[in-house]
């Protein structure tokens, strides 16, 4: 323990310059997150001359110099090398590294873990209660921040050498996705449950031991070989092992007449919207299908989620080809009748068929949500409290919006307002919607799981009432009369809880089309 | 007596380059024991892996009993390190570097330090980072001399260092040697001469011998004779002859295994009736550059 005090006494004293930097930065931090619906409209109080004192650079500043703060602490004692003077003398590993962890987490951990504190205490949060969640949150912190900083470190010599292997590992992840997209990929596809947990295993363990190994025995080239080993053990197992056919088990097939929406695709032809060749996007390496489609039959206090969509095609000259699963996480709610889906091709492929009559085998993935807990909410003037919410008020740049903050997580939730009731003074800022529609919000959540590896405590997301009418079938009422979207005091919002009831995977078929008309088509 | 260092076949390869070859190296405790060589030839490889600074391909290194790949932490309780390579914690004073040290070592002699700090006129409130090199050596012998170590090992300690700064390295090192084994390397055979009291010679990585100092200047005599007339030199000549030279009637060579009885009888063997042979003792850079040229002639 002696040893452990006297060499953190050393560092403590040779950092002090890093160390006010370091706290500082944190005060500056601690600011921007005590008055969060200021500094998330940064932008209009833009300071040409001090732009790092605005919120959004303060974050990632801070994070930052932690980050240089540990690895000068690490590189202090360097693991690397062989004329380091420190070596021949009586030095304990273990004490030297539980020096370091000491620094971190007196210098680091300790001023953020009561800025937290400070955080949830002033927003008027109760500390006690969230404080389990709170060591949690800074134990990720550790792991997710400050161990790849002391990784890093414990592998350089010296700030140089850290920027030369931080360029490294870029190329390396670069490369490793370049190589990933020669791959066939699904979004939504997992490998077993058994091999991810292995995986992460892998990379947590390898992160952890390296370290402590590079204490231990300062050999930087087998450490160095260590995680290359693993990178590509990691990376062999997600080429080699076979996804869990992760869709097809937690989607199971039903005929689309059962499903909970009735969805049918619109033949392009069908669709007398603007046209539009967007020169533009020509260049990129990947081509957007868009695939319209109609929706009905979403009863009253149900949502219909399109988490991923698939397309297939054949036709008589050409093989069949699918690029998998990609994520769409697109909203049916009981007023929708027109939306659009998105599917990634890339061009080269594109290219090849374009003219082509194609025959498309589309799969859609749903996930069916129900109300729960439904309330209504009549929306105060100002700030205001909610158990559900947490803190709150109508956005004053977005009055179609809810700005809350809330512990760790947004809560999960569906919400409808419909602004016949409620009609508020018009706003030449707001979105319109249709004159006869309401309007429906949604808030994802994973609140089940451990509290996230963030740097603040609060979670700030907003509650936000969509511009429907953008996205209702604008060609069936063309002299369709729009109204501002805004909430105001008074307005009755209705929330609850999502409760999601079902998945399932439908399929539609689009016969006889060009893929050229699906991307020419522009919605807007 | 006990061996404080013992090597056996010690091998280093750095790719194809062979660093050390098949080293074996014994120092007895109590001895000051000089590693000479060439640049190059293996010197501060050799003491590296003693220090288990760097791992030896092949073979095995001991430091007081412990095998060198074990030599970490509490073993260096009993180590004085210092080498001119070493990167010394530049931005701390003098005097902070020797109270930082001071609680590293449970037989760390406050008094000593003191003692140590005026012998080498130390100033305790300048930086490191602002003192010459001659300064920065004489303050890290002072850290490695004042916690009694057994064993003192120095790395080419006297490289570029002024002749006023050697001496007074040399002196602190020699109050301190009764009490401690001193292994050092160096290429200052001058200076090594006055202290040493074994020598071992390093030449491309192989250990050409090991001995003490007495035997080793009692082995090696310059020997001039002068032949009754001038002639060709006989042939093969002993192996331990080197640097062979004859003008007119005078033969000079260095017997590198002088015994007066044997070289006597071999000169007789060779060249029958000499008229005078003479016998000199021979400094240790002669022995060396004659062992030296001996090797660039192989």
């Amino acid at each position: 323990m002696n040893q452990i005090l006297h060499i953190f006494k050393k560092d403590a004293r040779r950092h002090w310059p890093e160390i006010l930097i370091s706290l500082a930065l944190l005060a500056l931090f601690t600011r921007h997150q005590l008055h969060p619906w200021q500094n998330s409209n940064a932008f209009s109080s833009f300071s040409p001359y001090f732009f790092i004192l605005e919120g959004r650079y303060i974050t990632p500043a801070t994070i930052l110099f932690w980050a240089f703060l540990i690895v000068r602490v690490v590189q202090g004692e360097s693991l690397v090398g062989d004329r380091q003077w420190w070596v021949t003398k009586p030095y304990e590993w273990w004490n030297l590294l539980a020096a370091k962890l000491l620094f971190i987490f007196i210098f680091v951990s300790v001023p953020l873990f009561h800025v937290h504190l400070l955080l949830l205490h002033q927003l008027g949060f109760p500390v006690l209660r969230n404080l389990p969640a709170l060591l949690i949150t800074e134990l990720g912190l550790y792991f997710v921040l400050f161990m790849p900083a002391l990784l890093l470190a414990s592998l350089t010599k010296n700030v140089g050498q850290l920027l030369l292997t931080v360029g490294c590992v870029l190329l390396v992840v670069v490369g490793i996705t370049w190589l990933a997209t020669k791959f066939p990929s699904s979004d939504g596809e997992n490998l077993p449950p058994i091999v991810e947990h292995f995986q992460e295993f892998l990379i947590w363990g390898s992160l952890g031991a390296v370290p402590i190994w590079q204490f231990a025995r300062r050999r930087r080239w087998v450490s160095v070989g260590a995680l290359l080993g693993m990178l590509a053990v990691n990376s062999l197992i997600s080429v080699v092992v076979p996804n869990a056919r992760t869709m097809e088990k937690n989607y199971p097939a039903v005929e689309a007449q059962t499903s909970p929406a009735r969805i049918a695709i619109r033949q392009p032809a069908e669709m007398t919207g603007r046209h539009n060749a967007n020169l533009w996007s020509d260049a990129t390496p990947d081509v957007y299908l868009h695939v319209p489609i109609t929706v009905s039959g979403v009863a009253r206090g149900t949502m219909i989620m399109v988490d991923v969509m698939k397309i297939t095609t054949d036709s008589p000259q050409d093989s069949r080809w699918s690029h998998g699963w990609k994520y769409q996480h697109v909203e049916l709610w009981p007023e929708d009748q027109l939306k659009s889906l998105s599917y990634e091709v890339s061009r080269k492929e594109y290219e090849k068929v374009k003219t082509k009559l194609l025959n498309l085998h589309i799969e859609l993935a749903l996930s069916e949500y129900q109300e729960d807990d439904a309330r209504i909410l009549p929306v105060p003037g100002g700030r205001f409290d909610d158990d559900t919410l947490g803190i709150c008020h109508v956005d004053p740049w977005q009055s179609s919006s809810i700005q809350c903050l809330k512990p760790f997580h947004a809560p999960g939730l569906m919400a409808t307002f419909d602004p016949r009731e409620f009609p508020c003074p018009g706003d030449r800022l707001s979105h319109t919607i249709q004159e006869d529609a309401v309007s429906h919000a949604w808030v994802f959540s994973n609140h089940y799981s451990f509290p996230d590896a963030n740097y603040t405590p609060i979670s700030d997301y907003s509650i936000w009432f969509r511009p429907v009418s953008l996205i209702t079938d604008l060609e069936a009422k063309p002299q369709q009369r729009t109204k501002s979207l805004i909430l105001c005091p008074g307005s009755e919002i209705r929330l609850s809880r999502p409760e999601l009831k079902h998945q399932l995977r439908i399929q539609l078929d689009l016969p006889n089309v060009r893929l050229q008309d699906l991307v020419e088509f522009d919605w807007q | 007596m006990t061996a404080v260092i013992r090597t056996d076949a010690l091998t280093k390869k750095y790719r194809r380059l062979i660093a050390l070859d098949q080293v074996n190296l014994e120092v007895q405790e109590g001895a000051v024991y000089a590693l000479v060589g060439q640049n190059g030839a293996g010197k501060t490889t050799a003491i590296k892996i003693l220090m288990n600074l760097i791992p030896a391909s092949k073979g095995t290194a001991q430091v007081l009993g412990t095998d060198s790949r074990s030599i970490r932490g509490k073993s260096y309780n009993q180590i004085g390190y210092v080498s001119e390579n070493q990167e010394i914690p530049e931005w701390m004073k003098v005097g902070a570097l020797l109270d930082y040290l001071r609680d590293f070592y449970p037989t760390w002699d406050l008094a000593l330090e003191q003692s140590l700090v005026k012998q080498f006129d130390l100033p305790l409130d300048r930086r490191i980072k602002a003192l010459s090199r001659g300064m920065k050596m004489k303050l890290a012998l002072a850290g490695a001399l004042a916690f009694h170590p057994r064993i003192i090992v120095l790395d080419e300690p006297f490289g570029g260092l002024d002749p006023l700064v050697r001496d007074q390295l040399i002196e602190g090192l020699l109050e301190r040697a009764a009490e401690s084994t001193v292994f050092l390397s160096s290429h200052d055979l001058a200076e090594i001469e006055s202290f040493a009291s074994h020598i071992g010679y390093l030449e491309a990585g192989k250990l050409l011998f090991s001995e003490d100092m007495t035997s080793l200047s009692t082995r090696f005599r310059e020997v001039e004779l002068t032949r009754d007339s001038d002639g060709p030199l006989p042939s093969p000549l002993p192996s331990n002859w080197l640097k062979t030279k004859s003008s007119g009637a005078i033969v000079r060579f260095v017997d590198s295994c002088y015994d007066e009885q044997k070289t006597s009888s071999e000169i007789q063997r060779l060249f029958g009736t000499v008229k005078d042979v003479q016998y000199r003792a021979l400094s240790l850079r002669a022995i060396f550059l004659a062992m030296a040229r001996k090797s660039e002639e192989v």
